[in-house]
């Protein structure tokens, strides 16, 4: 048992240090004495090391070198605070604590004969009652420990005479000390009462360590007086008091587990927080990925919507065509059931008279039937060109190419064809044209157009009537053929339903209405060619049809 | 006057018989072709002015072929289609060979001849020219095309005296006649080509061949047939360098 309080030198030196810090006004210096005064003494140290290379003041250099010696003292670097002790001029106003730290040092170190010298001197630097008490004790300890016991009795019992009644752990463990002593010396007389004396104080007092130390001693004591009973009621005393300090370090143990347990209970949270952080940032990414998955998935559907929608729009465009289509082909199929059978089934009695007639050797009659036979196909043939005209036309396959072309030699050409057939009923054809027009006109086109027209002409003129073909140019921007027969005429009714055919579409006609196919692609065909179809007709006394077609721009 | 050396590539005897009569009636020479192997030898030993091509030779369109061999090694000789096939598919193939004129049979004789007409404008790039009167002629580097009733006929440019601009295009001035050919001086002289016919004014050509006196003190020429002719200052040095009898 070793004291070392200080706390009466302590009030001294740090009034001592207080006023040093005011008088100098040393930041340094004020710091490292704010740690001493905390018990800070790992900075204390640190800093006085700092404050020593600032300081001049022997009075600042001592007191530092103390205040470093110290706190070396208390962090166990007992050569270093040797050392600095060394280095402290002899000042009186530390002799005293420089001679009780050697002490302490030297005790501490097991020197005894040093520390019993540094002691001694101390207590000759007179030390108020605290310190010499401290003094005694250690002195007594250093005697027990070189086994002096006389001179430790003496120590022990100086330090007794000075403990106030008051210090009861000084006086508990102090009695404890000086029963060791007697016990060593084996003075059981004296001894015995001290160890109970010490048991007994202890056992009103709050200190484990002091009990314990009671208790185990009265155990000793009475098994070496073979008084076991007692012996073992104070071993399981002393076994008690240890158990609570087993228990207190247990507890403070098991709370240092708990820690640990919490400590790596937080740890594993981390740990599960940072999985949780994983899987979301996994959840974030696999949604993004989802997102945009969805996205494309969603461009997809748009664009097979759309694509769909076009073909839906190109499927109902296709089935307008093919109505239209539809409604051409049965339109055409009425031509042939209505225009076609007849001519054919007239051929074929003209035929059937032929034969007759060469049977009965008419063969005046012969020259008129095959005439008429010829007629007649000859209009079916042209019947049958309209046909494939017209249906090459609705499916645009009749090439047209718009060129520009001297009108008088097409209009002649047309007019060639039919001057056998015009001599054959007697008919003037005649023509009239002015050599120098050039239009602007698709000669194909043009040439069916033309036959179309001569034709009923010529159909609907009677024998030695007139028929006159005539170009002329109208205007900078059009010329005129014009075609002018005697011949029957046309009806009022049937020459406005021939008009309408202008801007009428092929579902609209009505069949049975008896307007050809012929006017009806010549309509189409000098439309198409960007002219015009004038008719002007009068009931017996003629038709004058105007096709006016553009000029050529040269 | 020449007649037109025309080919017929025809393989129906009796359509190639018809047709090349009708032809010769109208003062044209015609050799007779039935396949394409032997047009195509005719095509290379003699001088033909228009081809006329049937497309459908012997179930086959030889016809169409034949006309991307010509095209193919660049003999500019015209070329139309007389053939009976109207369908899209024929017609437009038929087209990529670039006929002069694609006419279908039963044929108009007036037709036909006015498309031999428009073979040779188009051969030549003077359209409208004499399909549309008599009074135009269409000019080749040798030959000049003219009318004669319905059929064409060519003289050699020798014949020509010499030429005379008239507003856009030109005259020409011939022993035969006066023929107008729509095409500029510029485009003239450089159709013919010919050293024979030398600028003396602005407006006048003439064939050295017909000059029969030159008066340069009086910029005046003198032709065979007694025409005279300017002579302007511009062309007279050219003219001297060019012609060393008048050093």
């Amino acid at each position: 048992m070793f004291q070392t309080g200080l706390p009466e030198k302590n009030k001294t030196f740090i009034g001592r240090g207080n006023s040093i810090c005011e008088k100098y006004k040393n930041k340094a210096f004020c710091k490292a004495l704010d740690f001493y005064k905390s018990k800070e003494y790992d900075s204390c140290y640190a800093y006085s090391a700092k404050v020593l290379l600032q300081v001049k003041s022997k009075e600042e250099l001592d007191y530092v070198k103390f205040m470093q010696a110290y706190s070396a003292y208390k962090k166990g670097l007992y050569k270093k605070t040797l050392q600095n002790l060394n280095l402290i001029a002899d000042n009186k106003d530390y002799t005293l604590e420089k001679q009780i730290l050697r002490g302490n040092i030297y005790l501490k170190l097991k020197k005894y004969d040093e520390s019993i010298f540094f002691y001694q001197k101390a207590l000759d630097e007179k030390p108020e009652t605290l310190r010499k008490k401290n003094i005694y004790h250690n002195l007594g300890i250093n005697f027990l420990q070189k086994k002096d016991f006389f001179k430790a009795n003496e120590y022990f019992n100086k330090e007794l005479d000075l403990i106030q009644a008051i210090d009861t752990a000084a006086l508990i463990s102090a009695k404890m000390d000086l029963a060791n002593v007697y016990y060593n010396q084996y003075l059981d007389d004296k001894a015995i009462p001290l160890f109970k004396e010490a048991y007994d104080l202890s056992k009103f007092y709050s200190d484990i360590r002091l009990k314990q130390n009671s208790a185990r001693n009265m155990a000793v004591v009475e098994k070496n007086r073979k008084n076991y009973q007692k012996s073992i009621e104070y071993y399981m005393e002393y076994g008690n008091w240890k158990d609570s300090i087993w228990n207190r370090d247990k507890i403070w143990e098991l709370t240092e587990k708990d820690k640990q347990l919490a400590v790596a209970q937080k740890q594993q949270e981390i740990v599960l927080q940072e999985e949780e952080l994983k899987r979301q940032a996994l959840v974030q990414k696999s949604l993004v990925v989802g997102a945009s998955g969805l996205l494309v998935f969603l461009g997809f559907l748009g664009y097979f919507y759309r694509e769909l929608k076009s073909k839906n729009k190109f499927i109902t465009q296709q089935k307008e065509e093919l109505n239209v289509a539809n409604k051409t082909k049965d339109y055409l199929f009425s031509v042939v059931s209505h225009d076609l059978r007849s001519p054919i089934n007239t051929i074929k009695r003209q035929h059937e008279k032929l034969k007759l007639q060469l049977k009965n050797k008419e063969y005046d009659a012969v020259s008129e039937t095959t005439n008429n036979a010829i007629a007649l196909t000859e209009s079916t043939s042209h019947l049958l060109n309209n046909v494939l005209h017209w249906s090459l036309e609705q499916n645009n396959q009749l090439s047209f190419k718009a060129e520009e072309y001297p009108l008088k030699p097409l209009v002649e050409q047309a007019v060639y064809n039919f001057e056998e057939i015009a001599e054959a009923k007697n008919i003037a054809l005649t023509t009239n044209l002015e050599a120098t027009i050039l239009v602007k006109a698709d000669k194909e086109s043009l040439k069916i157009v033309l036959r179309n027209l001569l034709d009923n002409a010529l159909k609907y003129t009677g024998e030695n009537g007139k028929i006159e073909v005539k170009t002329y140019k109208d205007s900078e921007e059009f010329s005129t053929i014009e075609i002018k027969d005697t011949g029957f005429g046309i009806s009022e009714e049937k020459l406005a339903k021939i008009k309408e055919l202008e801007d009428l579409s092929i579902d609209k006609i009505n069949r049975s209405e008896g307007v050809g196919l012929g006017m009806l692609l010549c309509q189409t065909l000098i439309k198409k060619n960007n002219g015009k179809l004038l008719i002007d007709s009068e009931l017996n006394v003629g038709t004058t049809i105007r096709i006016l077609l553009p000029n050529a721009s040269a | 006057m020449k007649k037109l050396q025309l080919l017929l590539l025809e393989d129906s005897e009796e359509e190639a018989l018809e047709l090349s009569s009708f032809l010769e009636d109208n003062d044209y020479e015609i050799s007779l072709a039935k396949n394409d192997v032997e047009a195509e030898k005719l095509i290379r030993n003699r001088f033909f002015d228009v081809i006329i091509l049937d497309i459908m030779i012997n179930g086959k369109p030889d016809g169409i072929s034949l006309a991307h061999r010509l095209n193919k090694e660049g003999i500019n000789v015209p070329f139309l289609f007389l053939t009976s096939m109207q369908g899209r598919e024929i017609f437009d193939e038929a087209k990529l060979t670039n006929p002069l004129v694609y006419l279908l049979k039963p044929y108009n004789k007036l037709e036909l001849l006015f498309s031999l007409e428009l073979a040779i404008e188009s051969c030549y790039q003077q359209s409208n020219s004499i399909s549309l009167t008599s009074d135009n002629a269409v000019l080749s580097p040798a030959f000049l095309f003219i009318k004669k009733k319905r059929s064409v006929v060519k003289v050699d440019v020798s014949s020509i005296n010499y030429v005379e601009v008239k507003e856009k295009y030109c005259s020409l001035i011939c022993d035969s006649g006066n023929y107008l050919i729509k095409l500029s001086l510029t485009k003239l002289k450089d159709m013919l080509s010919n050293p024979d016919f030398k600028q003396v004014h602005r407006n006048y050509l003439v064939n050295v061949k017909r000059i029969k006196e030159i008066y340069f003190e009086d910029n005046l020429i003198v032709l065979d047939s007694g025409e005279k002719i300017l002579f302007s200052e511009r062309y007279k040095n050219a003219f001297i360098k060019d012609n060393t009898i008048f050093r």
